[in-house]
C-alpha cells in the first residue's frame, strides 16, 4: 500500500534557525496521527511546511505525498492535490464572503481534476450539506471570511472549508486552542464525520483534551524538532497525567 | 473649563530658568557679514588655507540663494548684516585643567545644572562645553584617547585631524544644501568633532553643551561625528541661552556618518530661550541635521526633546544608503506662548532591506503653532524597505494650532510604509480617572503628558530622561486643564 | 497666454451678458496664474504642464453623435433621469429630464436665462478662481453644463445621471464643463457624474462642479471615471454643507491607457466646507491605474462650524508603471470645536514600476477635537495570500480576490444602490472574478 505521507529526515529552518531536525514520519490512508509536545518544539512549523509556506526553508530531507515529491509543489497546488491545513489562527479577510471564497476554491480544485465548475445551484446544495456538518448557519457564510468571528466560529469555519474541499490529508494545527467545551465538541464531531479509509489526519495539539473526541491511531511526542516518543492513544493520557518532563528525562537518559 | 484654563496657565506660564547673562569679557567679530568676516573667523581659528577657501565658496553660494519660505512659521525678515558672527569668551590663559577655566564660565555651567567637574566621571559622560562661538573645555579626553576615540572641538580637529575632517566635512550636508547650511558653512565657528575607530564601543556618553551668551550674536556651530566600521557612540547635546528682547539666530549643521555595522545615537535636549509670554525675543533655531548610514547594517538614531526657541525649524534626517541600515527618529516638540515649531524628519531609503521608524509627539499650548513635517522616500533601488511613522499632536487650549504634513514617496513595490497620526486634547475621562484617584489636574496632566511622551523619552540616556521630564513640566507649567 | 485672450474675445459674444464680468475676472486671474508647474505645492507630483497640450483650443468643438456614443447609450440600463453632454454641449434629444414638482433640471445655459437670480447667486461663489488655476480657466470659458435646483423638502427618489461624452476629433480641444447643484433646506438627491472618452484620440477636459447642501439636506454624489483612459481630465468639486446637512461624494477611477502614445492623467480636487453645525461630509475614492496612468486625488475637508463630522476613505491599486497621488487635508478652523474627522488612505503597489506619493495632512486650530489619519502603502498581506492558496486557489487568483476585497470597502460606502451594484459588478469584471 502506498503511504499517504512519508516524511524522511526533514530539517526545516526559519530565518536561518533550524526548528525541525531530522524529522521522520509516515502516515497511511485512513490513519489519524496526533502530534503533541510543549510549545516551541516545532509543531506549527511542521504544519506550515506541509502546507507550503515559503518562509519555511527545507534544509534537507524529503516529503512524499501519495508517492510524489511534495516540496516541488506550491501551496495552492498542494491544496488542489488534497492537502488541507486548518489554521491555528485563521486569517480575517474583509470584503470577501466565505461563500464566494469557497466557490473560487472548489472550482479551482475541480478544474485541476478536469471537472466542469459547479453552477450556482449545485454549489449551494453542496454548501448547505456541508454547513450542517459543523452546524454553521447560512447567513454566517455570507459574511466576510472570519471577520469579527469568535474563536469558536473561526475554527468551525475551518472545518466547514475542510468538508467543502474533501481533502485526502487533513492537518489540524492546534484546532482546539481557544475553544470552549461545546465548540470543541462541534468541531470534533465535524472532523469525525469526515473520517474515512481514504482520508488521513494529522492532529497537532498541545493538550490531550481534543483527543478524547478525535481518537487517534498513533500519538507522537515532538521534542526539540524531532519525534521523541511514539505510541498509541494511551500515550496521550499518560502525557495528560504526568506532563512532558518524563519524556525529556528519558531523552536525556538515552 | 475655567479651572483647567487656570492650570494650563500655571503650567505654561512658568519662567525660563536659564535666562541669565554671564558677565565675561567676550571677543567679538565686527557686526555684519562679508568675505572679511569669514577671513577674520578663519584666521582666529588658525585654519589651513583649504578651509578658508571652502568657507568662501560656501559664502559665495549663499549670496546666490534665497531664504526659504515654505515652512509653516512666520517671523520678520532677518537682517544678516545685523548679526555678530563670532563671539568668544576672552581666554585669560591657556586652559589645561579645570582650575584654569574662568570661574565665571564654571559658575555659568553650574547654574545651568551641568557642573564641569569630575563628578561627571561617575555619570560616565564626557562633555564639550561651547559658549557662543568657542569650545571652552572638553572633559575626559585622556580616557577616550586611550581607546583611540577623538573627541574635541571642530576647530581643533581642523588643525589636528585635518585628513578626517577634509574627507568627511560637507559630505552629508553639502554647503549648497540649503540657505542656512550655506550660511553655516561660511561662518561656523565651533562645535564638536567625534571619531570612533573601527570596532570600538565608546565607553561613555559624549556630550556637548551649547550656550549662547553674547548679545546680538548668532551661534553657528558645526558638528561632525564619524563612526568607523563596527563602532558605537552615543552623543548628547543640550542648549540654553540668556533672556534677551532681540531674536538671536542659531543655525547649526550636524553631520553623522556611520560605516559598516556602526551605530550612532544622537540625543538633543533643546532649551534655547523661547521668548517671553508676548512672543518678544527668543532664539531662531534653524538647524540642518543629517546622518548618512553609509555602510551595510549601520544605524543612526535621532532623539530630540524640543522645548525652547521662538522658532524651531529642523529635520534630523537619515540617508539609508547601506543595505540593511536602520534610521530612527524620536521626537517630542513642545510649544507654548508664541513659539512656533516646524520639525520632523526625512528617511531616505536607498539600500536594500532598509528600515526606519518615526515617532513624533507634538504638544501645543498657549498661542503657539506646532507642525510635524516629514518625508519618507523609498527609492526604486530599496527592495524590501519598511517605514513606520506615528505622529501625534496634543492641543492644550483653543488658541494654538497643531499641524501634520507627512510626505510619502514610494517607488518600489516591495516596500511597505505605514503612517498614523492623531490630534486631540487630553481626554476628560483620563483626567477624571486621575482626579478620582486623588491627583490634582496639574499632576494628572503632567502624568498623562509624560506617559504620552514615554515612547520618545525611553530612547534618551538616563540622565537626559530625567532632565527632559522636568523640562517638559516646566515648559507647560500653568497651561493645564 | 495671448492666445487665451484672443480665444476669449472670439467667444465673448456667445456668453451671457450677466456672466461677462465674472468671466473677465476669472480670465484675468488665469492669465496671472497660468498652468501650474511642479514647483507649485499642490501640483508637486503631477506635472500637468508637461502633459497638457499647451496650445489648447477653448472654442467649442463639434459635438456630433458618433457610433461609440450611440452604442454606449444603447447599452445603458434605462436610466430614469439623465442629462447628456457631448464635448460640453447639451443634447436634449439624448437626455431624459425629470418633470417633478419642486425640481428644476436643465442645462446651465437655459438656467441662466430662465431661473432668475439663482444661478447668479451661486455660480462661481464656491470655487476660488483667484487661486485655483483650472477653476479660473473653467469659469472664464465654460460653455455649458447641468443645473439642478431642488426646492425645500423635496426628495428626488431616482438618481440623476449627468453624462459627459468626449467625441472630439481635435486633440487640442480642451473642453470646459460645469455643474451647479443647489439643494434647499431638507431636500435630497442622488447624483452621478459620468465621464467617458468616446473618441479614438487622447482628449482633454476640465470639469468644475459647485454644490450647495442646505440645512438638513442630503446629497450623494458619485463621480464615475471608468472610461477615461487616454484622457487628461481635471475634476473639481467644491461644496458647502449647511446645518445638519449631509454630503457624500465618491470618485471611482479606472484608468489604463492603451500602450504606445496613449496617456492618462486624472486629477480630482474635492472640497467640502462644513459651514453649519452638525454638518457631515464623507469622501471616498477608489482608483485603479495601469500602464503609465497618473491618478491624483486632492481632498480637503474644511471644518468651519463646530460639531461637524467627516470621513475620508481612499484606496488605490497601481500596476505597471502607474502612479498614484493622494493629498488629503483635514482643516479645523478656530472655533470648530467638537470636530470629529477621520481620514484613511491606502495603496497597493502590484508591480515593479508602480509608485505612490501620498501626503495626508492635518491642520488643526481648535483643541476639543478628534482628528486622525492613517496611510498605508504596500502589498497584499502574505498571510492572507497563503491562506487562500492553502484552499487551492492559485496565487494569481488569490491576488485578484484580495484586491477585490481591498477595493470593495470603498464601493460599500456608495449610498446609491443601483450605482453600488453596478460598481460591484464592474469590479468583478475588472478582476476576472466570477463569484
Amino acid at each position: 500500500m502506498q503511504s499517504m505521507l512519508s516524511i524522511n529526515h526533514l530539517t526545516v529552518a526559519v530565518n536561518g534557525k533550524e526548528i525541525l531536525r531530522d524529522f521522520s514520519l509516515t502516515i497511511n490512508p485512513g490513519e489519524v496521527h496526533a502530534i503533541m509536545g510543549p510549545n516551541g518544539t516545532g509543531k506549527s512549523t511542521l504544519a506550515a511546511t506541509l502546507a507550503g509556506r515559503e518562509e519555511y526553508e527545507v534544509v534537507s530531507g524529503e516529503i512524499l505525498y501519495k508517492g510524489r515529491n511534495l516540496l516541488e509543489m506550491e501551496a495552492d497546488e498542494r491544496a488542489r492535490e488534497g492537502i488541507f491545513l486548518a489554521f491555528q489562527y485563521p486569517v480575517e479577510i474583509p470584503g470577501v464572503s466565505t461563500t464566494n471564497f469557497m466557490k473560487a476554491a472548489v472550482n479551482a480544485k475541480r478544474k485541476h481534476q478536469g471537472l466542469e465548475p459547479l453552477d450556482a445551484r449545485e454549489f449551494l446544495k453542496l454548501m448547505n450539506e456541508k454547513a450542517q456538518l459543523v452546524d454553521i448557519k447560512r447567513e454566517f457564510l455570507s459574511r466576510s471570511i472570519n471577520e469579527g468571528f469568535s474563536g469558536g466560529e473561526k475554527k468551525r469555519n475551518e472545518i466547514f472549508q475542510m468538508a467543502m474541499l474533501e481533502p485526502s490529508l487533513c492537518i489540524l494545527d492546534e484546532t482546539d486552542s481557544g475553544l470552549d467545551i461545546d465548540a470543541l465538541r462541534i468541531v470534533a464531531n465535524g472532523v469525525n464525520r469526515l473520517r474515512s479509509p481514504e482520508r488521513s489526519f494529522l492532529v497537532i495539539t498541545h493538550y490531550q483534551r481534543l483527543l478524547n473526541y478525535i481518537i487517534p491511531d498513533y500519538v507522537h511526542v515532538l521534542f526539540d524538532g524531532r519525534i521523541a516518543k511514539s505510541g498509541g492513544k494511551e500515550l496521550a493520557l499518560k502525557l495528560e497525567a504526568e506532563g512532558y518532563d518524563w519524556v525529556k528525562e528519558e531523552l536525556v537518559a538515552d | 473649563m475655567a479651572e483647567s484654563d487656570k492650570i494650563i496657565d500655571e503650567v505654561v506660564g512658568s519662567d525660563y530658568k536659564y535666562g541669565f547673562v554671564t558677565p565675561i569679557e567676550e571677543e567679538l567679530a565686527p557686526r555684519g557679514l562679508s568675505e572679511d568676516t569669514i577671513r577674520f573667523i578663519s584666521a582666529k581659528k588658525q585654519e589651513p588655507e583649504w578651509m578658508l577657501e571652502w568657507r568662501l565658496k560656501a559664502y559665495r553660494a549663499w549670496l546666490q540663494m534665497k531664504e526659504p519660505g515654505w515652512q509653516n512659521v512666520r517671523y520678520p525678515k532677518i537682517d544678516f548684516q545685523d548679526i555678530i558672527y563670532y563671539a568668544a569668551p576672552k581666554k585669560k590663559k591657556e586652559i589645561k585643567s579645570l582650575d584654569d577655566l574662568d570661574p565665571e564660565i564654571r559658575a555659568t555651567y553650574d547654574k545651568l545644572g551641568i557642573p564641569i567637574q569630575e563628578q561627571k566621571i561617575l555619570a560616565g559622560i564626557a562633555v564639550d562645553y561651547v559658549m557662543d562661538s568657542e569650545s571652552v573645555f572638553t572633559t575626559f579626553r585622556e580616557a577616550l584617547r586611550e581607546k583611540g576615540i577623538i573627541f574635541c572641538s571642530i576647530s581643533e580637529a581642523i588643525r589636528e585631524h585635518e585628513d578626517l575632517v577634509r574627507r568627511y566635512l560637507g559630505t552629508v550636508v553639502p554647503p549648497r544644501d540649503n540657505f542656512y547650511a550655506a550660511l553655516n558653512s561660511a561662518v561656523f565657528s565651533d562645535g564638536s568633532f567625534v571619531y570612533v575607530p573601527k570596532g570600538v564601543r565608546c565607553p561613555m556618553e559624549l556630550s556637548t553643551y551649547f550656550r549662547i551668551n553674547a548679545e546680538n550674536s548668532g551661534q553657528f556651530e558645526r558638528t561632525l561625528i564619524i563612526a568607523d566600521e563596527g563602532s558605537y557612540v552615543s552623543y548628547l547635546e543640550g542648549c540654553t541661552a540668556p533672556k534677551r528682547d532681540e531674536n538671536q539666530l542659531h543655525a547649526a549643521v550636524v553631520e553623522l556618518i556611520a560605516l559598516d555595522n556602526a551605530e550612532i545615537k544622537y540625543s538633543t535636549v533643546q532649551n534655547w530661550y523661547p521668548g517671553d509670554k508676548e512672543g518678544k525675543g527668543g532664539i531662531y533655531n534653524f538647524v540642518t541635521k543629517r546622518g548618512l548610514c553609509k555602510g551595510a547594517y549601520s544605524k543612526i538614531s535621532w532623539t530630540q526633546v524640543e522645548t525652547g526657541s521662538a522658532i524651531t525649524w529642523k529635520y534630523p534626517s537619515c540617508i539609508l544608503k547601506g543595505d540593511h541600515s536602520i534610521g530612527e527618529f524620536y521626537s517630542v516638540a513642545v510649544t507654548n506662548n508664541h513659539q512656533q515649531a516646524d520639525t520632523g524628519t526625512k528617511m531616505i531609503h536607498i539600500g536594500k532591506n532598509t528600515r526606519s521608524r518615526i515617532v513624533s509627539k507634538g504638544i501645543s499650548a498657549g498661542r503657539s503653532q506646532n507642525s510635524y513635517r516629514g518625508l519618507v522616500q523609498i527609492h526604486a533601488t530599496a527592495e524590501n524597505a519598511y517605514n513606520f511613522s506615528q505622529c501625534d499632536s496634543l492641543l492644550i487650549g483653543d488658541k494654538c494650532g497643531a499641524h501634520t504634513f507627512p510626505y510619502l514617496e514610494i517607488k518600489n513595490n516591495t516596500g511597505k510604509v505605514e503612517h498614523e497620526a492623531t490630534t486631540s486634547k487630553i481626554g476628560e475621562d483620563l483626567l477624571f480617572y486621575c482626579n478620582q484617584r486623588g491627583l490634582s489636574d496639574e499632576e494628572a496632566v503632567s502624568l498623562i503628558i509624560n506617559g504620552y511622551c514615554k515612547e520618545v523619552f525611553q530612547h534618551l540616556p538616563m540622565e537626559f530622561m530625567v532632565e527632559a521630564q522636568k523640562l517638559l513640566s516646566i515648559s507647560l507649567e500653568g497651561s493645564v486643564g | 497666454m495671448e492666445n487665451i485672450a484672443t480665444q476669449f474675445k472670439s467667444l465673448a459674444n456667445s456668453f451671457s451678458k450677466e456672466s461677462l464680468a465674472l468671466r473677465k475676472e476669472a480670465l484675468a486671474s488665469f492669465q496671472k496664474l497660468g498652468i501650474p508647474t511642479t514647483r507649485h505645492e499642490e501640483w508637486k507630483y503631477t506635472n500637468i504642464k508637461a502633459r497638457l497640450r499647451q496650445e489648447f483650443s477653448l472654442l467649442p468643438a463639434e459635438s456630433r453623435v458618433n457610433k461609440a456614443v450611440k452604442n454606449y447609450i444603447a447599452s445603458l440600463p434605462p436610466y430614469t433621469y439623465r442629462l447628456t453632454f457631448l464635448n460640453g454641449v447639451f443634447h436634449p434629444e439624448l437626455s431624459i429630464i425629470p418633470d417633478l414638482k419642486g425640481v428644476t433640471v436643465c442645462s446651465l445655459r437655459e438656467a441662466a436665462a430662465h431661473t432668475g437670480g439663482i444661478v447668479e447667486k451661486h455660480f462661481g461663489r464656491l470655487v476660488d478662481y483667484s487661486q485655483e488655476h483650472f477653476a479660473a480657466l473653467n469659469t472664464a470659458f465654460v460653455t455649458d453644463g447641468a443645473f439642478i435646483h431642488i426646492h425645500k423638502n423635496v426628495a428626488v427618489n431616482e438618481p440623476i445621471y449627468l453624462q459627459y461624452f468626449f467625441t472630439a476629433t481635435d486633440e487640442y480641444a480642451f473642453v470646459q464643463t460645469r455643474n451647479l447643484v443647489v439643494l434647499e433646506e431638507g431636500a435630497s438627491l442622488s447624483l452621478a457624474e459620468d465621464f467617458r472618452n468616446a473618441s479614438n484620440i487622447d482628449v482633454q477636459y476640465n470639469h468644475v462642479a459647485e454644490m450647495y447642501v442646505g440645512n438638513n439636506a442630503r446629497l450623494d454624489v458619485v463621480e464615475l471615471q471608468l472610461e477615461v483612459s487616454n484622457a487628461i481630465g481635471i475634476h473639481t468639486l467644491e461644496s458647502k454643507v449647511n446645518r445638519n446637512g449631509r454630503l457624500s461624494a465618491a470618485t471611482i477611477t479606472f484608468s489604463s491607457p492603451n500602450t504606445g502614445t496613449g496617456q492618462s492623467l486624472i486629477r480630482n480636487n474635492l472640497t467640502a466646507r462644513l459651514t453649519g453645525e452638525g454638518a457631515h461630509a464623507e469622501f471616498a475614492g477608489l482608483y485603479f491605474g495601469k500602464e503609465n496612468a497618473l491618478i491624483d486625488n486632492h481632498v480637503l475637508i474644511d471644518h468651519i462650524a463646530p460639531n461637524c463630522t467627516s470621513n475620508q476613505l481612499y484606496k488605490g491599486v497601481l500596476s505597471d508603471e502607474a502612479t498614484g497621488v493622494f493629498n488629503g487635508k483635514i482643516f479645523v478652523k478656530p472655533g470648530a470645536q467638537k470636530t470629529n474627522a477621520y481620514q484613511s488612505s491606502k495603496a497597493l503597489l502590484l508591480s515593479k514600476g508602480a509608485s505612490v506619493n501620498s501626503k495626508p495632512q492635518l491642520e488643526i486650530f481648535a483643541d476639543d477635537v478628534k482628528c486622525s489619519h492613517g496611510a498605508a502603502i504596500g502589498q497584499l498581506d502574505e498571510n492572507a495570500l497563503f491562506y487562500l492558496m492553502t484552499r487551492g486557489v492559485s496565487r494569481h487568483e488569490a491576488t485578484q480576490i484580495l484586491t477585490y476585497a481591498f477595493a470593495h470597502e470603498v464601493v460599500e460606502h456608495i449610498q446609491t444602490k443601483p450605482i453600488r451594484q453596478f460598481l460591484c459588478d464592474k469590479l468583478r469584471d475588472e478582476l476576472h472574478l466570477n463569484f
